[in-house]
Order: structure tokens, then C-alpha cells, then sequence
């Protein structure tokens, strides 16, 4: 039987090329896409799934009010409560304390041997190693990481180190870590596997925690304090069996009250799940976001959906094909669920076919958007579990797409369906409904992505153009080790300011424009009482100004003096000024100092379009100087200019690696996300009107010769071909015109949803929205055009003859 | 074997009933070759459809080897339906996607026969019928009368006790026409009862029973 059913299915397919062709074309490009969004999605659920117990594991972080209304949420937490929370929580099994090191060196003294820079490198407590385990190739867990400078090295980072020894050869060693002006010297004492399934612990070396709970690392690691908040800070536990995320949360709010207790208003703790982190906070920035993973699994479902709809447009329309078949089949004995048995395999056969070919789309989409898709993410379209999801995809699709065609085809009764008499005679046909409603939908949903994208793009093109109060144009830059020698950094700027190509150098703690923001509290005098100012700080040199060609509204640069600031326009207004001049050698108070403004500079964009320029205030505190930025004159070769650069940069810094970038790179950075919504809807919508317009193909192609007939007779009658077009294409401007106005509104919500992120942002086009309808509607005319045009060209006389 | 008492058929519009049978009291035994003769339109095909158990619609009594179809379920009928009825058309109405001996196997197969045996009736058919070497061809490849060959051997493939034949030779020259009658008489000989619906009187004088009918009603009912 099931032969049988296989057979037809085989032979329909091969004998109706356009069906087949559209089937094909829709079904496996919706299923490529569903493809590549599941194994992302999986990709993004799979991190550090192995641990033991791991759904006891939580990681502390902590709420704080900065302002009221404004609660921020991170995975920081301060030195004290990792100290205590297992003395005071009876229900903690094991704590794992965890401080992170950014950009630390490694040296191996022994051999004199400097390995590099490395994010890579953190302090842990052996209680760490309880909670998440490792192979151990070396050294005793209980102990290793016991001893002030002891250390535990990965497997990778014994390679890296000491090449050609085995893990207990380098037992007692010594490494040097230098995390800027801090020198950590600590002997191995164990060496443990890598994982080798997806975890958002990356780190390779370990420090026992021990070495920086001393009083004498205090001031550098702050962990003494109860207020001291830093994200390096991290706090793991394990709590007991029977113990629930409420437990802990609990008994977190009541530490939390002990010991804040003489303020009214204090941070918060409270468990983070470890399945969460990487949503939130890891350790080297590849978190995905939750929405933007929703956002995607929505897509995925819209665009499958859209195929699955012309799936069963078509197939409902060619049921009248079938209905012989049907009828036949019902006199020889068959039984309804036979019939529908019958056409579900067809269907089925066919989405095994697209299936297969969909895996070819999803290598191809997975090509296109390598940019788009986690750095380390190597899926396969065949690995078990993408078959897996495929098969299961089949199934699901194939009863989706395949029950209401085969239900309608089952019900036709015999007698009537072997004379072709189908239409309903009168009244309301729910074929036709659904025929008409099911198109309607599809191109409500591709009008909608279309609009989407059209806002998305103008936003951006605007966001591109704006003037910035800088200059972006032949700036560079480079990171200079934290901490390090001053006056290295200066004699590196000097070298690089003898270059005649550059026109000028300036050491400063942040770039022009940045991610990075540091807020703090300014006092004016205003009408003699005394006002706080929530400020934007800049630590930058006198240089800073003229290099990014900042304009000076009044005053002068600062004269690289301690106490001196330079304010821009927003500060002025704050202050409830006018004219630039007049504050000039006003003196506010700041970082309880007494500061004189001696400048004022035009706004500028120090942060994303998306916010605001806040008041500012420009300070000069070279201790803290990290980067240096050099403008290149206008004539200059910039490869050759940035390969110079780089070379000054290694005659005094032989061991840094980074290069110089253009800050034009840091500005596109801003916008990365939003560039990469842009992609994918962008293809979204792409394909969404493709499937939308190959449904409109195959139904309109079906429907029109349907109408061969009346056709004829109306040329007969002296139509002309012009009235038959028209008239043929009347119903499908009906149809683009009801979806454009089912779209309207929530292409409009979602789009302007996006736009309220930014804080500098075009008005709503309203024009784009009827361009977008009357586009889409031109491209679904010619496509129906294509095929009236052919029935309106058909010899009447040819058809009539042999009705 | 099969009694009709009163059989209406009829489409109900707006202001009145249009009947297309009325009062049709029927008796047929098993072994009889019977033909129902009429200008078109008369009901021949819609009373064919009601004793093939294909029309619910209608009203009255029918009696099927003592028992009552009309109080029957859908299961009991869809297997009654199955074992004692075969199906002839005019169009002749095989599958166009399957080949003569795929189209012939069909009926089998929603018999749950299994495979060797269905080989082995295929067989017998195909030989009966003189279609071996065309047993790969597609309906669109034979000719009308090859094709309605076809159709019978599907018909009696799944051993019916019942023939029906809705205007068998319709679309046929009158040559292959014979051809098909002979079939019939043949496989009315060997205990098969049929009815056929047709206009053709010389199709009539094949069988042994005639009724005539007119205006939805049987006008003679003569024995040959």
C-alpha cells in the first residue's frame, strides 16, 4: 500500500514541474532557514550543560540602586560577602571564588621566555574546582591551589608554555604574571584537562585566590570592602540538595541587611542560575542575548510558516486535479483515512526531498552570515542532531502542511467528484476563504519584514551622516599596557610626534568616542547654592582637543595641570550659563578638589547615538593614561602610516601585540548589533517575499487557466487584451492592498520599538510604507500579468471548440 | 439478494422538490444480468450509485442479503461496499499516475490481499484479458476499449458478487463495444450478478432482465 502511495507521489512529482518546483524552492529554503536558527539556538543552550549538579550551581550578583528608578544588575560582587557566605548560609556547600585579570602577561622566568598577553588568567580558591570539575593530569585537587602563589595550569596552556613537557614534569615551576604594575609569581601545582564540550570557563590559569587576600593587595585587587563593586570579582556557589534558588536569594537578603545595616538604601544579592550566564555576563564577551534568540526562533517560525501556507494554498487549489483520483479510490474502497494517509505521504515525500536540499541552503546561509554566527561555532547540517531536528521537522511539517489539503480532498464525495462537480454551488466555501486569507497572510508578513528593514536602514544611513563634533577621518589609535611605565608612554608619543606624517599625539584614558563611560558627581555654585552635576569624565591630555579636532567654544586647552578642566557646551547649560566666556576661571568642585575651568569645547558624540551627550568635563590624570591616538596628515598613505606606527610602538613595547586602529572602526562597532539585525531581517524579508511570490506564481498560474474558458468567451464578446489582464488581476490588488493594510500597523510598532533606542533618530517615514506596498505590489501584478498575459493571448476559438 | 421498497431521490430548491427518483421498488437475485435502459437523465446512474452504496441521500428502504444498509454504520457499509461491489464507468476513470497492472493491483490492495496472491489474480487477469505485454503502460497509452478492459479486470479483480457498469460502452466504437459485452456475458455465466445502465438496446439483449424506466420511475420491467 504504502508502495503505492509512494509510486504516485513520485510520478506527481515529476509530472507537475511548477508544483514541484515551488514546493521545493519554498519548503527548503524555510527549512534551511529553521535549520541554521535551531543549530544556533542549540549552540547558544549548550553552554556548560556538563557540570555536576549543575542546576545547583549559582553565581552571585548584585542589584544596586544608583539612582532611584535606576537598578543595575551585575555579576560583580564585592571581596567581603565571598569570604563569609558559607559561614553564614548553612545551606552553601561549596563556594568558588573567582577574580578575573584582563590583558595579564605571562612570563617563564626560568627560561626568560615572554609568552604574551592573556584574558585568560584568574585567581581561584580550590572550592572553584569542587564546583565545576576537572580531569586532573597533575597535583592534588585538595591542595593545589591551597598556598598563597600557587598556581593550576590547563593542558593548553601547558603546550603553550613548557612545549614537549609532560603535566608532571612542570609541577613546581614558577610563571610570572604581570597583571599591569601587579608581579604574581606562583610555582604549578597541578595541571588539569580543558573541558572539551562548550563552557563559558576559559580560563587556563589559576592563581590561588590566597595570594590576593592579603592586606598588602588591598588597594590594588579591592576586596576589603563591602561597597567595592568590580565585575573581576566573581562568587560561584553549590548549594546543598534540597536547597532552591529561593533558599539562597533569601538568605542573600538577609546577609545583605546584616551587613549594610546602617544604610537605608543597599545592594541586593541574588542567585543567578548558571544555566543564565551565558545570556548575562562571561568571560570573553560572546554572550547572545535571550531577545535576539527569540527574535530569531520567531523568524525561523514565520518564514517555515509562510512555506507551509503555500503549501497548502497550492495543494487546496489543485485538489480539484486530484479529485478524479479520489473518486476512483473511494468506489474501489477506500476509506477516508486512507485517503488522507495517502496524500500526508505525498506531502511527506516531498519534504524529505527539500529537507535534503535545504541542508545545501544551510551551508550556503551559514557561509553568508559567518560574521553573524559565534566564533566558535562548527555545526554540521548532518551531525545526528541536525538530522534529528530534521526528521522531527518533517514530521511536524508534513502534518502541518498536509492535513487540511488531504482532509479537503478526502471529503469530496465520488459520484460528484468523478463528474467534476466540486464548486459549492452557493454561499460560503471555506477553501476559498482560507485560499484567499492564507495569501493575505504571507504577504502581510513579508510587507512587514520589508518596512522593518527599509526604517532599519534609513536609521542607519541617518546615524552614518550625522555630524559627530569630532573628527573620525585618518585617527589612530593603540592600547598601551594599564598601569605601565609613564614615562615609556611618553617617550613613545614623542618618537611618534617626530614622524612628519602625524600631526598630532595624545595620551588619554578613553577614546573620543567609546562603549566605555566613567560618571561622577560635579558641585557648582549656582545662585550661590551649592548643585550636583551627574558628569561625563574624560581623563585626557591637553593634546586630546586638537587631535580629534573637537571645536574650542572659548578658553584655552588645559595646560597638562592637575586641577585645570576643560567643560563642554551641555556642562554650560547645566550650570544655567550662556556666553562660554563667562565661565571661564569659574571653579567647581570635583573628586572633592577645587577645579578651574579654563575651556569650553563645542558637544560632542563621546558615547553611541543612541544616547544623549551629557554634560562634560575633561580632566588630566596621567597616571591612568593607556591609549594613544595619532592624527595623520591628510596626504599620508594610511597602511603605510599605521605600519610605521606599529613599529615605533614594538621598539618600546617589544611585547605588545596591539596594532593601531582607526577610531572610524570603534564608530562602526557601536552599531554592530543593529547592522547585524539589519542582515538578517534584510534576508528574512528577501525571502519572505520570495516564498510569498512563488505561492502567488503557482496559485495564480492554477487559478488563471482555470479561468481559460470565461476568458475566451469575453474575447469572444470583444475584450480587449488590456481589459483581460485587468480584470484577471483585479482580485490579486485586492489582496496586496488588504495585507499592506494588515501590515501597516505592526511594521509601524516594531520599527518604531527600534527607534526609540536612539537618542538621535530619523522621524517615522510614513512615505516609505505605500513605496513599500506599491513596490510589492508591482512585483506581484507582473508576476500574475506573466500568466493572464498568456491566457489573454490564448486563441479563443482553440479553447472553445473542445469545451 | 437485493431489495429496493420505495426509493425516493430528490433535490430540494427554494419553492419545491425536484425528484429524480420516485417510488422505485426493486427486486434483484443473485445471477441476474440486468439492464437499466432510459434517456438520459432519467436516473439511471443516481439508482446504480444508491445499490453501489455510493449516495446516502435518499430515502426509503434498502435491503442487502437480508440485511438493512439503511441502518448501517459507516464501517459496516465501507466493508460491504468493499467485498461485494465492482465498479465500471463510462470514462472508464483509471489512475493516470499508475500503470495497468498498478491500476488493476489498487482495489487489492485496499483488500489487504496479500502480495503473492495479488501477483497471482494480476496475473490471471492480465492473461484473461489478453494485456500481458501492456501490463507497464500508463491509461494514456491504450485505447478506449483496451483501457475499459482494464477498468473491468480492476473491477472484478477483488472477486465481487456484484457488477455495476455505469454506461460501459459509451465512449466505445461499436466493435469494442461487443468485445466488452461478451466479457460481461461470460462473467455472468460464471455467477456474477451485473447491472448496467445504458442507452444502447443491443447492450440490453446481452442480459436477462430489462427495466426501463422514465421520469425516475421503472416503466417495464421485462425478462429476457
Amino acid at each position: 500500500m504504502l508502495k503505492n502511495y509512494l509510486i504516485i507521489a513520485i510520478r506527481n512529482i515529476k509530472r507537475n514541474k511548477l508544483r514541484t518546483l515551488v514546493h521545493l524552492l519554498g519548503l527548503s529554503l524555510g527549512i534551511a532557514i529553521c535549520l541554521v536558527i535551531f543549530t544556533v539556538v542549540w549552540h547558544a543552550y549548550s553552554f556548560d550543560k556538563f557540570h555536576a549538579d549543575s542546576e545547583r550551581i549559582f553565581r552571585i550578583n548584585t542589584i544596586e540602586e544608583w539612582e532611584p528608578g535606576n537598578i543595575f544588575q551585575t555579576s560583580a560582587t564585592n571581596g567581603p560577602l565571598g569570604e563569609v557566605i558559607d559561614e553564614e548560609l548553612s545551606f552553601i556547600e561549596n563556594k568558588g571564588r573567582l577574580y578575573t585579570l584582563y590583558e595579564t602577561m605571562v612570563v617563564i622566568p626560568e627560561q626568560n621566555k615572554v609568552i604574551g598577553r592573556s584574558n585568560r588568567v584568574a585567581f581561584s580558591n580550590p572550592g572553584f574546582f569542587e564546583i565545576f570539575q576537572r580531569n586532573w593530569l597533575a597535583g592534588n585537587p585538595q591542595t593545589a591551589l591551597q598556598e598563597p602563589n600557587s598556581a593550576v595550569i590547563s593542558e593548553a596552556s601547558l603546550k603553550k608554555y613548557f612545549p614537549g613537557l609532560e603535566a608532571n614534569d612542570v609541577l613546581g615551576k614558577e610563571i610570572l604574571w604581570i597583571d599591569a604594575s601587579d608581579s604574581i609569581y606562583a610555582q604549578v601545582k597541578g595541571v588539569v584537562a580543558d573541558y572539551i564540550e562548550n563552557t563559558d570557563f576559559i580560563f587556563t590559569d589559576f592563581i590561588s585566590f590566597s595570594t590576593i587576600a592579603k592586606k598588602e593587595k588591598e588597594d590594588w585587587y579591592g576586596l576589603h570592602s563591602w561597597t567595592n563593586l568590580n565585575t573581576s570579582s566573581q562568587l560561584f556557589v553549590k548549594v546543598t540538595e534540597n536547597s532552591s534558588k529561593a533558599n539562597l536569594d533569601e538568605g542573600l537578603a538577609v546577609l545583605a541587611k546584616k551587613y549594610f545595616s546602617e544604610q537605608d538604601s543597599h545592594p541586593d544579592f541574588i542567585g543567578e542560575p548558571l544555566e543564565e550566564i551565558h545570556f548575562s555576563e562571561n568571560y570573553d564577551d560572546t554572550t547572545i542575548s535571550k531577545t535576539l534568540l527569540n527574535g530569531l526562533i520567531y523568524i525561523g517560525i514565520i518564514i517555515l510558516l509562510l512555506a507551509c501556507l503555500n503549501f497548502i494554498n497550492l495543494e487546496t487549489a489543485l485538489a480539484i486535479n486530484k479529485a478524479k483520483e479520489v473518486g476512483i479510490r473511494k468506489t474501489l474502497g477506500s476509506n477516508r483515512g486512507q485517503l488522507i494517509f495517502q496524500f500526508l505521504s505525498e506531502t511527506f515525500v516531498l519534504v524529505i526531498f527539500a529537507s535534503m536540499v535545504s541542508v545545501f541552503i544551510a551551508d550556503l546561509i551559514k557561509t553568508y552570515f559567518t560574521d553573524y554566527l559565534p566564533v566558535n561555532f562548527e555545526a554540521s547540517f548532518l551531525s545526528p542532531l541536525s538530522l534529528v531536528f530534521l526528521a522531527s521537522n518533517a514530521i511536524v511539517l508534513t502534518l502541518v502542511s498536509g492535513l487540511y489539503p488531504g482532509f479537503i480532498l478526502a471529503n469530496y464525495q465520488p459520484q460528484r467528484a468523478l463528474k467534476g462537480e466540486l464548486h459549492h454551488e452557493h454561499g460560503f466555501s471555506l477553501g476559498v476563504f482560507l485560499r484567499k486569507n492564507l495569501a493575505v497572510l504571507q504577504f502581510t508578513a513579508s510587507i512587514t519584514f520589508i518596512i522593518m528593514v527599509m526604517v532599519l536602514t534609513s536609521q542607519l544611513k541617518y546615524i552614518s551622516s550625522q555630524p559627530l563634533g569630532f573628527e573620525k577621518e585618518a585617527v589612530m589609535y593603540t592600547n598601551l599596557p594599564f598601569m605601565g611605565e609613564r614615562s615609556q608612554r611618553e617617550l613613545l608619543a614623542d618618537r611618534i610626534r617626530n614622524e612628519s606624517f602625524v600631526e598630532g599625539v595624545s595620551l588619554s584614558n578613553n577614546l573620543v568616542s567609546s562603549n566605555a563611560i566613567w560618571t561622577s558627581d560635579a558641585y557648582v555654585m549656582m545662585d550661590s547654592v551649592e548643585q550636583q552635576l551627574n558628569v561625563h569624565v574624560m581623563n585626557v591630555d591637553s593634546a586630546f582637543v586638537s587631535v580629534n579636532g573637537i571645536q574650542m567654544l572659548a578658553g584655552r586647552k588645559g595646560h597638562n595641570v592637575g586641577n585645570e578642566i576643560v567643560v563642554n557646551r551641555n556642562f554650560l547649560q547645566a550650570m544655567g550659563a550662556t556666553d562660554p566666556q563667562e565661565v571661564i576661571g569659574q571653579t567647581i568642585n570635583f573628586r572633592a578638589e577645587q577645579n578651574t575651568i579654563v575651556g569650553v569645547v563645542e558637544n560632542f558624540n563621546a558615547r553611541n547615538l543612541k544616547e544623549k551627550i551629557m554634560p562634560m568635563v575633561l580632566i588630566y590624570q596621567p597616571d591612568y593614561y593607556y591609549l594613544l591616538t595619532a592624527r595623520i596628515t591628510s596626504k599620508q598613505n594610511l597602511s603605510y602610516a599605521k605600519q610605521r606606527l606599529e613599529s615605533l610602538v614594538e621598539e618600546v613595547f617589544p611585547y605588545e601585540a596591539s596594532g593601531f586602529n582607526f577610531i572610524d572602526e570603534v564608530l562602526k562597532g557601536f552599531y554592530e548589533e543593529d547592522r547585524k539585525i539589519q542582515g538578517v531581517l534584510g534576508f528574512a524579508a528577501g525571502v519572505a517575499i520570495l516564498i510569498s511570490i512563488l505561492g502567488l506564481f503557482g496559485l495564480s498560474s492554477f487559478t488563471i487557466a482555470q479561468r481559460t474558458k470565461e476568458v475566451s468567451i469575453r474575447k469572444v464578446l470583444g475584450a480587449g487584451t488590456l481589459q483581460i489582464i485587468a480584470l484577471v488581476s483585479k482580485q490579486y490588488v485586492w489582496l496586496v492592498l488588504m495585507s499592506f493594510a494588515l501590515a501597516a500597523y505592526p511594521a509601524y510598532y516594531l520599527s518604531n520599538m527600534w527607534l526609540q533606542e536612539y537618542a538621535y533618530r530619523i522621524d517615522m517615514p510614513y512615505l516609505l510604507y505605500p513605496a513599500v506596498g506599491i513596490g510589492v505590489l508591482v512585483l506581484a501584478l507582473l508576476v500574475v500579468g506573466f500568466h493572464s498575459l498568456g491566457v489573454a493571448k490564448t486563441n479563443p476559438a482553440k479553447v472553445l471548440k473542445s469545451e | 439478494m437485493i431489495q429496493l421498497t420505495n426509493i425516493d431521490k430528490f433535490i430540494e430548491s427554494r419553492f419545491q422538490r425536484v425528484f429524480i427518483l420516485k417510488g422505485i421498488d426493486l427486486t434483484i437475485g443473485q445471477g441476474e444480468f440486468l439492464t437499466l435502459m432510459g434517456p438520459s437523465g432519467v436516473g439511471k446512474s443516481t439508482l446504480l450509485n444508491i445499490i453501489g452504496l455510493l449516495d446516502e441521500d435518499y430515502e426509503g428502504q434498502y435491503i442487502f442479503e437480508d440485511k438493512s444498509v439503511n441502518g448501517m454504520k459507516e464501517k459496516q457499509k465501507s466493508s460491504l461496499h468493499k467485498s461485494e461491489f465492482g465498479y465500471i464507468f463510462q470514462a472508464y476513470h483509471l489512475i493516470d499516475e499508475l500503470t495497468v497492472y498498478e491500476n488493476i493491483e489498487t482495489p487489492l490492495l485496499y483488500r489487504n490481499v496479500s502480495s503473492s496472491e495479488r501477483k497471482s489474480i494480476i496475473a490471471d487477469l492480465l492473461d484473461r484479458f489478453n494485456m500481458v505485454a501492456k501490463k507497464d503502460l500508463f491509461p494514456e497509452q491504450l485505447s478506449g476499449g483496451q483501457q475499459q478492459l482494464v477498468g473491468i479486470a480492476r473491477a472484478i479483480a477483488g472477486k465481487p458478487r456484484v457488477l455495476l457498469a455505469d454506461e460501459p460502452t459509451g465512449n466505445l466504437h461499436s466493435a469494442q463495444a461487443k468485445e466488452i459485452m461478451e466479457v460481461f456475458k461470460e462473467l455472468n455465466r460464471e455467477g456474477t450478478t451485473i447491472i448496467q445502465a445504458t442507452h444502447s438496446r443491443e447492450n440490453a439483449d446481452y442480459g436477462t432482465r430489462l427495466i426501463e424506466m422514465l421520469d425516475g420511475k421503472i416503466d417495464r420491467d421485462i425478462t429476457i
